[in-house]
């Protein structure tokens, strides 16, 4: 098998017992994610619309699906073979937005937007008779109060937790919204945890401990997971409200909080209980709204990655890897990218029982990358080992980072083969943080393990509550072949004890070199480009005379209030842009057909997109707002083009512009 | 009375769902027909009374007897006593409401202009109703069509939005006149919505000329409004209206300044409606000005369907015909997480159905004391049918809510357990309705309301208390627990 690998232009490895379908032995081709992971989708009947909430692997293999729409179905056979179809049968309806899913001792429990249910089949029909409250909780009405769970603990208890409300921030209007709770078998409720904002997934790692996923919000910086424990406060202050309900674990109080724009580490240094993320997930980078999370207990049936994390992220259609660490005593670990490409928003995840990964998706009303409104996906390992930075491990001086397979000695020991910067993002009640406080790092050293599979880096200065950007774009296997993704984003919480790698002879190292940014500034007004191309003042030579203003609203849902507008060529015209939505947006006005280009560019702005608004600097970006928060708005003044034509305009913040973008005629 | 009317009108507004004409809701029209003579309209037969009362046995064909008095109008065709009503004065473009009472298997209609009718008929229990049936704009008839051929045209209702026969119904009508130029027909007349007991069962209906029996032949641009008389009983009440007559009728569909065209298409509602099973739907409902979190609706394939709070164990609608619509909860983020009843609502208290009360005289909770009262979910039977269950103070309920096997009704059956080893719970109620008047009828039927729905109480031998307060009166039923059970049930007919 070896020799065979070996003769593989590629060299991949081959697992198993050489059944699993493998690449083809192109050299000419690159690998892509296809190769290791492939997608199956799963056909769904006509008229069912699966809008996935929650997924639950029963014992006799058939897949649980609950919907938003409230149905619960049983998928019998789901991984068949290729011409057997799974069988959909209805096993409970009318639930309001069930999103999640957990069987137990022959039920199926799920949250609904006021309850924990458990659902029976007491005659033996194969459908739900018995829709049996738990334990129920209240609302005020707001469509945002999201209900999710449960996930069962390893004591046989049940975890939901409670979105906020959203009213042009996150707000809680009754109890426990922005709090976990624990739901003991006999009904009785123990909150556990304060400071959610949109915590719509959790789950336990191999060691029983327990993460979350948040997304990107009011006093949430970044996406990211939490290791979440009784009593700990996670960052959203609103859920404060009912910390001095009996009962509650957690003290803090609303006007601890401090609003200073800090970054979350420091303030937590002052802060007790306050509690930071194991693994920042950088926004619009590795995600925009992270999602499920699946521990791999497959004991390698889904390859080299046993015990790490699959983290979903509904707006990007995409699941990423986390390895995790415990550093005196403190989570903290690495994300790397996994497998992108998903039909639509990745909300759910569960193994099946060969080890495949079922991948339940909806986007309504929450757009993704992948266009499909609903999707159940299969991931299955191809039996192919992807050459991948398996984990990284923080050293006191540095980082150890083991490979999937043995290296390339000179490319992987090249210091020139990695860059290393860091960056944190701000905590205060905006919506999100432009990244702040960036700097490089140099890396001094690398040192191949004797067996090529590890290559540990000496880098300057770890910064402590810093994420930490490892790029390894120089790194090739043995085989001379690319890393499949070649970054992660190491999040050190804690500098591990321990003497410094020796090395010697290395030049004497300079302080941590800021990279471009001379001191953190507010999203709303990031200086971008030029100002002609944002001029957020009636120019004075205008004379105070506009001839045209257009309003246009940035719209929840992805939507901009109009899709196209006319202006005469050369006249002096006025966008008036309010985000009425609950995200960030921008407007941007580009050359006739450039819009993709555009929008394109702006992804690839990777950490620098905050600073830049998402606004690429290039010659087709013709006006711009800034990146503008929910509930804001700003006005650009520009003269309009003197060539007629179509001129597009974009929302470009990552993933919005499939739906928010429009036209501008410029007419004679 | 006036005031009781006024009342009725504002709870059959406030009661109905999105189905609701929006022009119409909630502005009472500016004019008011006096009925406490005739003197609005054109000598007439004998047929046409004013009176105080009117009622009609819901089983027997055509009665309807009446009580002296002012404020109703009435129709008793007899032998040479078959005239038409018409107003004495003329419109052109007209909105118009009223409430109607139809006998059982009675016959009238309502020509705008004297000329294009909306059919008034007893369609109670009709499941696919046609253009002769309440509601619907009636056939033209014409004989040089040849035989079997003469009818033509007529629009049936959207949906059958009837209530039982001697209820008080809501009709209300926008209707545009034909326009012309010089003695030529420009336009032709149109009717906008009608709207029966609050759902729209017409919309934008044109008609190219005068009903089968209209009071006139030709068409002109004003003419006097015709009541059918010499079908069979009507009763109406609370006629009232806004007309435009004689003058150059502006169209306000024609004439409104070109709306913004939307950027982006309105979304197609998203419908639910029972097949062969029922339907459980839990959602948000708006209820009297309040949104209800904790709602479930359920539709019964045999044709009543309702809807109920979980947390206060409360009925808050009945209603017939399409089930709901769930847009608001399932388009995008589903801002308002509401489902709309789509037929014509019968509007219930929602305050919680049992309550123990320190004394008769105790006023009936708005809402449950949630220290005492635990909610359990529900079960379904075999045909999938839910019944609730909850505890209150320790007593188990099961609280079973059937459509009638016709569809014509709902009964509500309660049974109760106390929890064991205790003894009789005291001061236990059921509270069966509330409502403007709870009014007894010589066969044992409750009228509800100023006629908004019938209730009967089983077993026949239930002991009911009536409470009167603040003008409402309200219809109890103590619990009285027998080896540690009691069972008590009611059944409401509209």
């Amino acid at each position: 098998m070896k020799s065979l690998a070996t003769a593989l232009a590629l060299s991949f490895t081959v697992a198993g017992t050489g059944a699993a379908q493998r690449p083809r032995a192109d050299s000419t081709r690159v690998p892509t994610e296809n190769d290791y992971y492939r997608m199956v989708t799963l056909p769904i009947p006509e008229g069912v619309v699966l809008e996935v909430g929650g997924l639950e692997m029963l014992p006799d293999g058939r897949l649980a699906v609950a919907t938003r729409r409230g149905d619960v179905w049983l998928v019998e056979n789901p991984g068949g073979p290729i011409g057997s179809r799974p069988h959909f049968t209805r096993y409970a309806q009318g639930l309001h937005e069930a999103l999640g899913l957990a069987w137990r001792d022959g039920a199926l429990y799920t949250a609904q937007r006021s309850e924990l249910t458990r659902l029976r089949d007491t005659d033996g029909d194969g459908k739900a008779d018995r829709y049996e409250t738990v334990y129920s909780w209240p609302l005020s009405g707001n469509y945002h109060e999201y209900s999710f769970g449960p996930v069962f603990s390893p004591s046989g208890d049940m975890i939901v937790t409670l979105n906020l409300a959203w009213v042009g921030y996150g707000d809680s209007f009754v109890k426990w919204r922005g709090w976990m709770l624990k739901i003991g078998p006999d009904g009785k409720m123990t909150p556990v945890a304060a400071g959610f904002r949109s915590p719509s997934s959790f789950g336990y790692n191999l060691e029983g401990d327990l993460f979350y996923a948040e997304n990107q919000g009011d006093w949430v910086g970044s996406g990211g997971i939490t290791h979440v424990e009784s009593g700990d406060f996670v960052g959203n202050p609103m859920g404060l409200k009912w910390s001095g309900e009996p009962g509650s674990p957690v003290k803090l109080t609303l006007k601890d909080i401090p609003d200073t724009g800090e970054p979350k580490y420091e303030v937590a240094k002052r802060v007790p209980h306050l509690k930071t993320p194991a693994v920042w997930f950088p926004h619009t980078i590795l995600g925009t709204s992270t999602s499920a999370i699946l521990v791999d207990s497959t004991r390698g049936a889904f390859g080299p990655f046993a015990g790490q994390l699959f983290v979903g992220d509904q707006g990007q259609s995409k699941i990423m890897r986390v390895f995790l660490e415990k550093v005196n005593g403190v989570y903290q670990g690495v994300v790397f990218p996994f497998r992108e490409g998903f039909d639509s928003g990745v909300f759910r995840e569960v193994w099946g029982s060969d080890g495949s990964m079922y991948v339940g998706q909806t986007s309504r009303g929450w757009p993704s990358t992948g266009k499909a409104s609903y999707a159940l996906q299969r991931l299955v390992w191809t039996g192919v080992t992807p050459f991948e930075a398996h984990r990284v491990e923080a050293r006191p001086d540095g980082f150890d980072i083991t490979f999937t397979m043995p290296v390339d000695r000179s490319t992987a020991a090249d210091p020139a083969s990695y860059k290393v910067s860091s960056f944190t993002y701000r905590y205060h009640h905006f919506y999100g943080s432009p990244v702040i406080n960036q700097v490089a790092h140099r890396v001094r050293a690398v040192v191949v393990s004797p067996d090529g599979m590890s290559a540990r880096l000496v880098v300057d200065s770890l910064r402590q509550g810093y994420i930490h950007e490892i790029v390894m774009s120089g790194v090739r296997s043995a085989g001379g072949v690319p890393l499949l993704h070649d970054l992660g984003y190491y999040t050190v919480n804690q500098i591990p004890a321990g003497a410094p790698l020796a090395i010697a002879a290395m030049p004497a190292a300079p302080s941590g070199r800021r990279l471009g940014i001379a001191k953190p500034r507010r999203v709303s007004t990031s200086p971008v480009a030029a100002m002609s191309k944002r001029q957020t003042d009636l120019p004075d030579d205008w004379n105070d005379k506009v001839d045209q203003t257009v309003s246009v609203e940035g719209q929840e849902g992805l939507k901009f209030s109009l899709t196209n507008f006319e202006v005469k060529a050369g006249s002096r015209v006025r966008i008036r842009f309010a985000n009425v939505s609950d995200m960030l947006h921008n407007f941007v006005i580009v050359r006739p057909g450039s819009a993709t280009p555009v929008v394109d560019a702006a992804l690839r702005l990777g950490l620098d997109g905050m600073r830049l608004g998402f606004v690429p600097q290039m010659s087709e970006v013709l006006y711009h707002t800034g990146l503008i928060e929910p509930g804001k708005s700003e006005s650009i003044y520009f003269e309009a083009p003197l060539a007629p034509g179509e001129y597009p305009f974009v929302c470009s913040f990552p993933g919005h512009a499939a739906t928010m973008r429009g036209v501008m005629r410029v007419r004679r | 009375m006036t005031r009781r009317l006024f009342i009725l009108l504002v709870t059959a507004l406030a009661s109905t769902g999105s189905a609701q004409s929006p022009s119409s809701v909630g502005t009472a029209l500016p004019q008011g027909v006096p009925l406490t003579t005739l003197s609005a309209f054109r000598p007439t037969s004998v047929n046409w009374r004013i009176v105080g009362a009117a009622t009609a046995d819901r089983s027997r064909p055509l009665a309807m007897t009446d009580e002296p008095g002012t404020g109703v109008l009435v129709n008793t065709p007899a032998p040479g006593a078959t005239g038409n009503l018409f107003t004495t004065w003329e419109h052109g473009d007209l909105d118009l409401s009223l409430d109607l009472m139809m006998p059982r298997g009675s016959n009238s209609g309502l020509y705008l202009m004297g000329r294009y009718e909306v059919q008034l008929l007893d369609s109670w229990g009709v499941r696919t109703p046609t253009f002769a049936d309440l509601g619907g704009i009636y056939q033209r008839w014409d004989e040089a069509r040849g035989a079997g051929r003469e009818g033509f045209e007529g629009t049936p209702p959207r949906q059958n939005a009837s209530r039982a026969p001697g209820l008080w119904q809501h009709l209300e009508i926008s209707f545009r006149a034909p326009t012309f130029k010089g003695a030529q027909k420009v336009t032709n007349a149109r009717f906008a919505t009608v709207t029966l007991n609050g759902v729209v069962v017409q919309e934008n209906v044109e008609v190219t000329g005068p009903t089968r029996a209209a009071g006139f032949t030709d068409e002109l641009p004003a003419g006097p409004l015709m009541i059918q008389g010499d079908h069979g009983p009507v009763a109406m009440r609370n006629i009232r209206y806004q007309s435009h007559a004689g003058s150059a009728a502006v169209d306000s569909a024609r004439s409104h300044p070109a709306a913004p065209a939307p950027s982006r298409a309105a979304p197609g509602p998203i419908v639910v409606e029972p097949r062969l099973e029922p339907i459980v739907l839990r959602s948000f409902i708006r209820h009297r000005g309040a949104t209800r979190v904790t709602a479930v609706s359920v539709a019964d394939p045999a044709g009543a369907h309702f809807s109920y709070d979980l947390a206060q164990g409360a009925l808050l609608y009945l209603w017939r015909g399409p089930f709901i619509e769930t847009t608001q909860m399932w388009h995008s983020r589903g801002d308002s997480q509401t489902a709309e009843p789509l037929g014509s609502t019968i509007t219930l208290p929602g305050t919680p159905a049992l309550a123990f009360l320190a004394d008769q005289n105790s006023p009936w909770p708005d809402s449950v004391d949630e220290r005492q009262f635990r909610r359990d979910g529900y079960e379904l039977d075999p045909t999938g049918r839910p019944t609730f269950l909850y505890q209150v103070r320790g007593v188990a309920v099961e609280d079973a809510i059937r459509s009638g096997a016709d569809g014509l009704s709902v009964r509500r059956e309660l049974h109760l357990r106390a929890p064991a080893g205790t003894a009789a719970p005291e001061g236990l109620y059921l509270q069966v309705a509330e409502d403007s008047r709870v009014t007894q009828q010589s066969d044992g039927t409750f009228v509800v309301g100023d006629g908004s729905y019938y209730l009967t109480l089983s077993p026949a031998g239930a002991e009911p208390v009536i409470r009167r307060k603040s003008g409402r009166e309200e219809l109890l039923l103590p619990v009285r627990f027998e080896r540690g059970e009691a069972r008590v049930s009611y059944t409401i007919v509209w």
